[in-house]
């Protein structure tokens, strides 16, 4: 077992080196462009590109040493003259649509994106249904209750907190 | 018509269930390469302190396949697969050219390959990481088998290890070789 | 010794979980013949029990034993039993942990003899076996729990429900003990015992980390008494109201319990990150929100169900589907599905196991769903403006957003099976997926209090939300001439969140000093109002103050990074913030540099702020901690980086304001639906005093 006493100090010992070279953060001052346009593009830009060896975080969240050397090279090209999707398919080409935090759209993907608009339509669909087979089995309204079912309703509107329509 | 309706939970769930059972034992957190069949890219990087080669594409294009290897002395990984290199470099009968990937201090990497052993024919020493970008490295190390024309053909990402060794890197390269 | 105690315990649970499943129901004998001879099953009349009189007369031994296990006093036995179990092999497993017995690999692979006595604890729930086991002892408890329950209130469920609900769960504890041991046996032991541990994950060493774990096992055995009442009310075709009351608390806990597990993540990745983000859409966050959306949606139709049995069908189905994402999750953080790196893996991790049961376990759940579903009928139903529609479509729209989030976690995976094509789902597809389900679901549940049940009239809901709508609005238009450069996204969510907000409150003053039926004691009406409409206005205004904030939030946050030099004061909304130096301290296990702030608030002192760098020797891992001043306005996040060239220290500081709101607007929600529950325990003990044994 190693002793609190020596477990710090050579915890402090191996800190300082670490420390004074690690040069990993996100967007440390000495990365951002003086130009303020061009700072701003190359943030938006940085959200969009996911950091590779993090989870689903763009590489301007990230503190991973990947990440902010592709944010210095997206900031070279913006300063190069690129325009931004210039510079996305620039990373693109070396790491694959797998940098895109929003998944680009190709016939891949076009389950993908289509998937909510056909949830939506379905589901429209099938509310749709529902209300019509409860309309054709008769409104609730005019149905004519069993007698336990009318128990039950009393029973349910008697002891409800709700103001309900009686 | 409720019938259908209530197959649909039972349908879906089997697919979903297939699709994993089927994949139970694929890797999936390995990140394929987008460059596999694409030449690799150009690039020109110096020697490790107090050698006089260096690295480029040209020494990937001598009509030859070669395996460039990714290290860099602060990953533990690396200190793991390096015997497999060694052994990769002796029996693969090809130049292994290593790319000495963001040393803090340019000294370090001459440090690690004179207390390992060095099996490259050449290293090239990548202080900025920006050849390892150009590569599409994202964690090292990496080993990728270049055919003759400078073509990357296969990218393993992570540790070499036996297995792999013995079962994917030497027949890919026999392979290409023959 | 202890080890091994709580390795045989964890057997002999896996053994008396089979005794339950089986002695508890011929249920099982029943499933075999039922899918052997499938004419029986559908030549039965619907809504009657397929096999209700076949008890009796087979002259089984389980069925005869069934009959005996099932006297009211003996339904506890097992149960208790099998909690006691569960106790004595998670104390195992914890003492293991305390006293840091390194001859187990599960401890040596994950703590370490330097980690505090707290996360020694802690760092026993996040391996894969004591998961596990934390997952089966919340499942042995709700097991007890649910015996309690349906015992005393058996007047409400017969007794063959009661039998078959703890037949399902003594089966899923078995299912999931045997998992455990073949998959992640945490009690194994080595031989040779290394010298030291390697040290718990320095993110996991955190008191919101630990904390999160109990209440997700939890949340999901919930998840697993609903399926075990859904699976019984399926087996009697009887998904009717009593069946709805029966498992009414069951969702709240789960809802309460998940919905805690959420808040505490994003608190945590709150906390964690330089840049004050609180949600990232990755595989860990999606299979946390996953089960909660889904309780939530049950939560909504079970009301309906429990007032018009209509959606029978829907909500059995949701019954089983919230339990089978929650578990499809667990299997999805548990398996190296998503490991961003090879390297990052220390264990060889084999989750086979959890998702071959997961496949044969709703399997099952789906096929008696499918074979029960269409023989059950339905209820008279709901007009289509009625409470219960506004419900019932909320639920369905819960589940469009369940769905959606389901299919971008899993389809970067699928995709790359079948074309090796590697992408990434991330934060831009879910909010443009999720927008415009979410934006109606929002703008539907302002209507919720203020419609009534079965049947009402447009023009009656127009009277009363006229106020609401006017008032929401009135807030668009000054947000929007206030700020004129805003886009519209947020302004929507203000919008939207100030709509809920206003029709939840003004329904509220409504009934408490509008109504011909309430009397002139605004007490006494707050009493009429009952728990469930308390508790349902709570949750609604916590999602719409979150909602609220978060949008605000991401509108005007400011950011500042800088390079400081001690003394140097940094500007950031209406705070001040100056920075006095790092020192480097001393933590129990892990060593850091200490940042300290003073916080100004124009130019009045408000407290002192400490960012840390800290550095975990044993892993080799550095760890950012981040400060957070949380104002009356807004959140001050303060976090440190490295020092840079020049001597200066890179300092990111971010106010966000209303942040406070979206904190607020959880603990909000939480709150409303722990008052359901304490209310409905208060009350029951005060009618029956307190319960007889």
């Amino acid at each position: 077992m190693i002793s609190r006493f020596k477990l710090v100090f050579g915890a402090l010992a191996i800190l300082v080196p670490v420390i004074a070279s690690n040069p990993a953060f996100a967007v440390n001052p000495d990365e951002m462009l003086s130009n303020p346009v061009l700072e701003e593009r190359a943030r938006e830009i940085s959200k969009e590109l996911r950091c590779l060896v993090c989870q689903n975080q763009s590489i301007d969240d990230s503190d991973a040493e990947l990440a902010r050397d592709l944010r210095v090279l997206v900031r070279e090209r913006l300063v190069a003259g690129d325009d931004n999707e210039e510079v996305i398919d620039y990373i693109v080409a070396r790491y694959g649509d797998y940098v895109l935090l929003n998944p680009p759209l190709k016939p891949e993907t076009y389950i993908l994106w289509a998937s909510p608009a056909v949830l939506v339509v379905l589901a429209l669909l099938a509310v749709f249904a529902f209300y019509r087979r409860k309309q054709r089995e008769g409104s609730p309204a005019s149905a004519s209750l069993s007698k336990d079912e009318q128990e039950r309703l009393d029973e349910l509107l008697g002891t409800s907190n709700d103001d309900g329509k009686s | 018509m409720r019938f259908s309706i209530a197959v649909i939970p039972l349908v879906l769930f089997a697919a979903l269930a297939g699709v994993f059972l089927l994949n139970i034992d694929k890797d999936a957190s390995v990140v394929p390469s987008v460059l596999i069949d694409k030449p690799a890219p150009e690039f020109s990087l110096p020697p490790l302190p107090g050698r006089d080669k260096g690295l480029s594409r040209a020494d990937l294009t001598k009509g030859e396949v070669s395996v460039l290897n990714v290290f860099a002395s602060w990953c533990v990984p690396c200190r793991a697969e390096h015997p497999l290199i060694k052994r990769l470099s002796r029996e693969a009968d090809v130049p292994v050219y290593g790319l000495n990937y963001k040393e803090k201090d340019p000294e370090d990497g001459v440090k690690w390959l004179a207390e390992l052993g060095d099996p490259y024919a050449a290293v090239g020493m990548d202080l900025s990481g920006r050849t390892g970008i150009d590569f599409g490295v994202y964690g090292v190390p990496e080993t990728f088998i270049i055919d003759g024309t400078g073509q990357i053909r296969y990218k393993h990402v992570g540790p070499v290890t036996v297995e792999v060794l013995e079962k994917v890197l030497l027949p890919k390269i026999a392979e290409l070789k023959g | 010794m202890f080890a091994e105690l709580g390795h045989f315990a964890l057997l002999l649970m896996v053994v008396t979980g089979i005794g339950q499943a089986v002695l508890f129901s011929p249920l099982w004998l029943h499933a075999s013949l039922r899918i052997l001879t499938p004419q029986r099953a559908s030549a039965t009349p619907a809504g009657s029990p397929a096999f209700s009189d076949d008890d009796d007369n087979d002259g089984d031994r389980g069925g005869a034993f069934g009959q005996a296990a099932a006297k009211p006093a003996s339904l506890f036995l097992l149960p208790g039993v099998i909690l006691l179990l569960g106790l004595l092999a998670e104390g195992a497993l914890l003492n293991a942990f305390i006293v840091s017995d390194f001859t187990l690999p599960i401890v040596s692979n994950v703590s370490h003899s330097s980690t505090p006595l707290l996360y020694r604890i802690g760092a026993a729930f996040t391996p894969d076996g004591g998961a596990m086991l934390l997952w089966l002892l919340a499942l042995s408890l709700v097991n007890l729990l649910i015996a309690i329950q349906l015992r005393s209130s058996a007047a409400i469920c017969t007794d063959r429900f009661a039998r078959n609900a703890l037949s399902v769960l003594g089966a899923l504890i078995t299912i999931l003990g045997v998992v455990t041991l073949i998959d992640a046996d945490p009690f194994l032991r080595v031989t040779v015992a290394p010298l030291d541990g390697r040290g718990m994950n320095p993110q996991s060493q955190d008191l919101l980390k630990v904390l999160r774990e109990p209440f997700l096992y939890l949340g999901l055995a919930g998840l697993a008494g609903i399926f075990a009442m859904t699976l019984a009310g399926l087996l009697d075709r009887k998904i009717d109201r009593r069946f709805a009351e029966t498992m009414r608390s069951w969702t709240i806990i789960s809802w309460v319990c998940l919905g805690t597990a959420i808040a505490i993540n994003a608190y945590r990745s709150y906390s964690e990150q330089a840049w004050g983000g609180w949600w990232y859409w990755d595989t860990a966050e999606n299979s946390l929100l996953l089960p909660w959306l889904l309780a939530t949606a049950l939560l909504h139709c079970r009301a309906v169900l429990e007032k018009t049995e209509t959606l029978r069908a829907w909500t059995a189905f949701l019954g089983i589907t919230t339990l089978a994402v929650g578990w499809f999750g667990v299997y999805l953080t548990r398996s190296d599905l998503f490991a961003p790196l090879p390297e990052t893996q220390l264990l060889p991790i084999d989750s086979t196991g959890l998702l071959v049961a997961f496949c044969l376990v709703f399997a099952v759940a789906y096929y008696l769903f499918w074979r029960s579903v269409d023989q059950m009928g339905d209820g008279r139903g709901f007009d289509v403006i009625s409470r219960e529609s506004a419900m019932f479509l909320n639920s369905v729209m819960l589940s469009l957003v369940a769905a959606v989030v389901l299919i971008g976690t899993i389809y970067p995976l699928v995709l790359q099976w079948i074309t090796g094509d590697p992408i990434t789902v991330g934060a831009p597809f879910y909010v443009k997926a999720l927008i415009p389900i979410v934006l109606p679901l929002l703008f539907l549940m302002a209507f919720a209090p203020a419609l009534r049940w079965r049947q009402d009239e447009v023009w009656m809901i127009g009277r009363r939300m006229k106020l609401a709508a006017i008032l929401s609005l009135i807030t668009v238009l000054f947000v929007s001439i206030r700020f004129i450069d805003l886009s519209p996204a947020p302004l929507i969510g203000i919008g939207l969140a100030g709509w809920v907000l206003t029709a939840s409150l003004s329904d509220l003053w409504a009934r408490l000093w509008r109504h011909p039926e309430y009397g002139d004691s605004k007490y006494r009406n707050l009493q009429l109002l009952g728990p469930r409409y308390i508790s349902m206005t709570l949750s609604h205004i916590g999602l719409a103050i979150l909602i609220a904030g978060g949008s605000a939030s991401s509108i005007w946050e400011e950011q500042v990074v800088v390079s400081a030099r001690a003394g140097q004061s940094i500007q950031a909304g209406p705070y001040n913030l100056q920075y006095e130096g790092v020192s480097l301290l001393a933590g129990e296990n892990y060593a850091t540099r200490q940042a300290t702030f003073i916080l100004y608030r124009h130019s009045l002192p408000v407290t002192e702020l400490f960012p840390e760098i800290r550095y975990y020797p044993i892993r080799g891992v550095e760890t950012r901690e981040a400060d957070i001043w949380h104002g009356r306005d807004g959140d001050l996040h303060v976090s440190i980086g490295d020092r840079d060239d020049d001597g200066g220290r890179v300092v990111t500081v971010h106010y966000l304001p209303m942040m406070p709101w979206v904190w607020g607007g959880m603990l909000l929600m939480l709150i409303g639906g722990c008052f359901s529950i304490l209310t409905r325990v208060i009350l029951r003990f005060k009618k029956t005093g307190v319960p007889a044994s």
